[in-house]
């Protein structure tokens, strides 16, 4: 055993000493192999063969040479990778304008000089062009999708914009469906997803601060948040975290979940995220900041806290006083979901008397002739259910819907009537099913704390869930998200933010922001803006 | 270098205050046998007069702004006095850490486990207060709002569901109990429900705005008294008589509710308040007793110590006495002589430190 | 013994877990005062599970307040 320790410890004095070498070596090796940071030489046939080099022979990388001039003098070549360009936009705007109107529009003297210059100047109706020197660039634009115009005799190439390629369009959000509300959602691309955000927030202050992250996978993450409401803190800690982040792929927002949170090790998450672009401004708006990954339709908000879990973009949209009771409702869900099982297995296994006695007839008669104790059948039957939800998503959805309900019937009745479990105990993990998704941002921390509980219960009774529940307490107290406590504005309270927990207040009484969030510019609207009806006129006149 | 980096607000330390007083409404019952139905005249005279001592608590607490009793009596009494004052608070603290661990499963032996082993429970308990400790004053001072939200919601649910059981002529005749034995009863609510937040001294120190302590101390002390009041008021007018007798009078008021025959066994609930309030007060004298330590032999940080006083902590839970009712009997007859002196100490502390004032003062003004 | 040997392993496990932390931050004497307050602790648990009879504290404090002092309020 002591020598267990004295190797966990020499393990952790010299991963310290290690990490450092390791990157940088990783990194100059990466440079070496795939990057030369050499510059574009004056020969065409020499950058294409280098160019040839390191791209390597996929067969997915076009390399159009063609001349061009009066007498088609000039020989160029264009490269890029086919899929990800827009053919039309290629075809008609850079080989056209270069092939074709170059014959007539060029005076004599100007195509003796090979100006780069004058072709993205005059020739080139594209957008955007950009004049680089290097490999590296030249190649790492190539690979995200613009195209690259090199000319003989220049030692500068064109990065031409021109990225385009297949994509989902705007959908509904499969996972936050609301009644009322925008109907739009987050789709793969980052530009489209920037550009819902943009259409939200007409304002100049919203900041799109963009970075690449992935060593191989190149990912494009935009930081978005609102100047001058958002903690500038905030935006310097999640700039902090995200440049820190060193792996040779993200995929989706949830790498990037994974690498910047605060509590790694919590069954909680700290970092929220969502698919609706309403909802994500709205977050904005109160002074968060949004991260979006390139080629995830979730985007990530931070900082989160545990009360977000609860609100529901509709809450805003629909009036005040049922929105309130949904809320609460949410919340009784949500313990429903965490301690339905275990409450039952404690006053069955050990608190009987807590029960009306009819009731506890009924219990008692229907439980009675079950061979197994009740903690062991809630937790059957709690992973049975969740076997069978987790078939459900798996498979295609027709076959899933029908092998769920078939599943739940068969397992629930049959059980039932074999005698194996009770109906108690079918009731209470239906009802536990069914008010875990009232909270879906809550679902994985539920399901887990639902069996902690039962263990509990089934092991110490009433007190020991107690117990269990403040131990939660005390985690999710010293919890923090980007610096925000994780319980606020409960704990520590802030009194002003209560407006937004268990009542929701009408839109118009809702005039800061969330203090422990957006401290800087509290003030979200005017002071007086309850709609009053204009006096009666009256009727002499 | 500082051992504890957390800031707590003003309005935390009045919940935890709260929260702990609260939490010693199980202690009622030690001076309900002596006084009575004029238990509620008890709590009222303690409360009133506790009031001063707080008071100058928190004056001892202003005059060393982020220092907090260790480091104070070290100022004050010099290294070697001071230290060994600083010793003997961490030795009280830790025997009421001891003594309420002890009550409160002894209580919940009685009543909800008879078969569990004590040690259970008290590992238990001393668990979850030791996973509070190490996270933390913050955590405690975030816990509490939540802790005295639940707590006071089932103290006015319960209060309002019971007012149909009430019989107010319970409390007549008023002063019906000799005058020595109401002084008594004062005695031990003075000390025992009351006077144990000196160990707040240690708490104090990390409150944001240091102006506000005062105010928050005494809001605290008097809100907390009158939530214990309403459950003195409460128990007396239902039970009458019997509340001299049972040893945890909330917790058997609680059974009397019913409405409409389905809202019954609401004691629940008061076990749920019980049990999350004496985990706020437990935590925050365990605290106290682990940042003491942790300050007397001068670490860098408590964390270590927190375990193994956790350990002893149960171990002396155990060895404390051998029945509950040995424990009822020191703790009416005994501890409130023993602590008094703990609790009027700090007084004396301030005393000394405003005289010492003035004659400085007195003297730089002569030369 | 049994329960020696559990009590034993308990107290290991803390220490596995609670020593490294310290020993790599280099808080010796954080380690001393964990440790001899850790042993301290080992000897009232093994006490306490021998069942071995230890004058209660509550007694020794009546018996300072009641027999030395005289202020105890149970004389009337």
């Amino acid at each position: 055993m002591l020598n267990y320790l004295s190797k966990k410890i020499r393990f952790w004095q010299i991963q310290n000493q290690k990490t450092n070498h390791e990157n940088d070596k990783m990194n100059k090796q990466d440079n070496t192999q795939n990057f030369s940071q050499s510059k574009i030489s004056l020969n065409l046939k020499e950058n294409l063969n280098n160019l040839k080099n390191i791209l390597g022979p996929s067969d997915d990388i076009i390399m159009r040479e063609f001349a061009f001039g009066k007498k088609a003098q000039i020989s160029a070549a264009l490269i890029y990778i086919d899929g990800m360009i827009d053919k039309t936009l290629v075809n008609e705007s850079i080989i056209r304008p270069l092939m074709y109107d170059s014959r007539s529009s060029f005076a004599e003297e100007s195509l003796e000089v090979k100006n780069i210059d004058i072709i993205k100047r005059s020739m080139l109706s594209v957008g955007e062009v950009k004049q680089v020197t290097t490999f590296d660039e030249v190649v790492e634009s190539c690979l995200s999708g613009d195209t690259i115009l090199l000319i003989n005799g220049a030692q500068e190439a064109l990065i031409i914009s021109s990225r385009g390629w297949e994509s989902r369009g705007v959908e509904d959000p499969k996972t936050e469906s609301i009644v009322r509300g925008p109907r739009e959602g987050f789709s793969e691309s980052l530009r489209t997803n920037t550009t819902l955000l943009r259409r939200k927030l007409k304002t100049p202050d919203l900041t799109m601060e963009t970075m690449t992250i992935g060593r191989k996978s190149k990912t494009d993450v935009c930081l978005v948040y609102l100047k001058g409401v958002v903690n500038p803190q905030l935006i310097k800690e999640a700039r902090q975290r995200l440049t820190r982040i060193d792996t040779d792929g993200i995929l989706e927002s949830g790498y990037i979940e994974q690498f910047i949170e605060d509590a790694p090790f919590s069954i909680f998450s700290t970092i929220g995220n969502s698919e609706r672009p309403d909802a994500v401004a709205a977050k904005i708006l109160e002074g968060r900041a949004a991260v979006l990954v390139d080629g995830s339709p979730f985007v990530l908000t931070v900082p989160m806290v545990f009360i977000e879990s609860f609100q529901s973009s509709e809450d805003y949209y629909s009036r005040p006083y049922y929105a309130s009771i949904v809320r609460v409702i949410r919340f009784i869900a949500f313990m429903t979901s965490v301690l339905g099982p275990a409450s039952y297995v404690a006053v069955t296994t050990f608190h009987q008397e807590l029960l009306p006695t009819p009731l506890l007839f009924t219990v008692a008669a229907a439980v009675e002739g079950t061979p197994f104790p009740a903690m062991i059948e809630i937790i059957a039957m709690g992973v049975i259910f969740e076997i069978l939800r987790e078939a459900g998503i798996r498979l295609p959805r027709p076959v899933g819907q029908a092998i769920s309900i078939v599943g739940a019937l068969v397992v629930g009745e049959s059980a039932v009537s074999a005698g194996l479990i009770g109906e108690p105990v079918v009731i209470v993990i239906a009802l536990t099913a069914v008010s875990g998704f009232a909270v879906p941002a809550q679902t994985d921390s539920g399901a887990i704390l639902r069996f902690v509980f039962v263990i509990l219960a089934g092991t110490m009774g009433g007190v020991g869930v107690i117990v269990g529940l403040l131990g939660v307490l005390i985690h999710l107290a010293s919890l923090r998200s980007f610096g925000t406590p994780y319980l606020s504005p409960l704990a520590p309270l802030s009194p002003y933010d209560l407006k937004d927990v268990f009542i929701r207040v009408p839109t118009w009484a809702m005039i800061t922001r969330p203090r422990t969030i957006g401290w800087k510019n509290s003030q979200r609207e005017k002071l007086i803006l309850k709609p009053n009806p204009p006096p009666e006129k009256n009727q002499k006149k | 270098m500082k051992i504890e980096k957390g800031i707590i607000a003003s309005s935390q330390l009045t919940f935890m205050i709260i929260g702990f007083i609260q939490a010693s409404n199980l202690l009622l019952s030690f001076s309900s046998g002596i006084v009575s139905h004029d238990a509620w005249l008890a709590i009222l005279i303690a409360m009133v007069l506790s009031i001063p001592f707080v008071l100058s608590y928190a004056a001892l607490g202003r005059e060393f702004p982020g220092k907090n009793l260790i480091q104070i009596s070290d100022i004050i009494y010099g290294v070697y006095l001071g230290k060994i004052i600083s010793v003997s608070y961490v030795f009280i603290f830790f025997a009421l850490v001891c003594q309420n661990l002890r009550y409160f499963s002894d209580f919940l032996i009685t009543f909800i486990f008879p078969e569990t082993p004590i040690w259970a429970i008290l590992i238990m308990l001393t668990f979850i207060s030791a996973w509070a400790v190490r996270a933390g004053i913050e955590v405690i001072a975030r816990c509490s709002f939540i802790i005295i939200a639940i707590a006071s919601t089932i103290i006015l649910a319960t209060s309002l569901l019971l007012l149909p059981d009430m019989r107010f002529r319970n409390f007549l005749p008023i002063l019906d109990v000799p005058l020595q034995d109401l002084i008594h009863g004062t005695h031990i609510i003075f000390s025992i429900n009351y006077l144990e937040i000196v160990v707040f001294l240690m708490v104090i120190a990390f409150v944001n705005k240091p102006k506000q302590i005062k105010t928050s101390m005494v809001g605290g002390l008097i809100l907390g008294g009158v939530s214990v009041l309403i459950l003195e008021v409460r128990n007396t007018a239902v039970l009458g008589t019997v509340s001299e007798i049972v040893s945890s009078p909330s917790f058997v008021t609680a059974r009397y509710i019913s409405v409409a025959e389905v809202l019954t066994r609401m004691e629940m609930f008061v076990a749920i308040m019980l049990i999350t309030t004496v985990f706020l007060k437990v935590s925050i004298l365990y605290y106290a007793v682990v940042l003491g330590s942790a300050q007397i032999i001068n670490l860098r940080s408590y964390v270590p110590l927190v375990i193994p006083i956790g350990i002893s902590a149960i171990s002396f839970s155990i060895i404390l006495a051998g029945s509950s009712m040995e424990q009822i009997h020191s703790a009416i007859y005994t501890w409130p002589v023993f602590i008094l002196p703990f609790q009027l100490f700090p007084v004396l502390s301030l005393f000394i430190v405003k005289i010492r004032k003035k004659f400085k003062k007195r003297w730089a003004n002569k030369k | 013994m049994k329960m020696i040997m559990l009590l034993a392993a308990v107290f290991l496990i803390i220490i596995i877990i609670e020593a490294p932390k310290l020993i790599i931050n280099k808080y010796w004497k954080e380690l001393i005062a964990f440790l001899s307050l850790l042993s301290l602790a080992f000897a009232l648990t093994a006490l306490v599970i021998f069942d071995v009879d230890i004058p209660s504290p509550l007694e020794g404090i009546e018996y300072l307040i009641d027999d030395i002092l005289g202020l105890s309020w149970d004389r009337k």
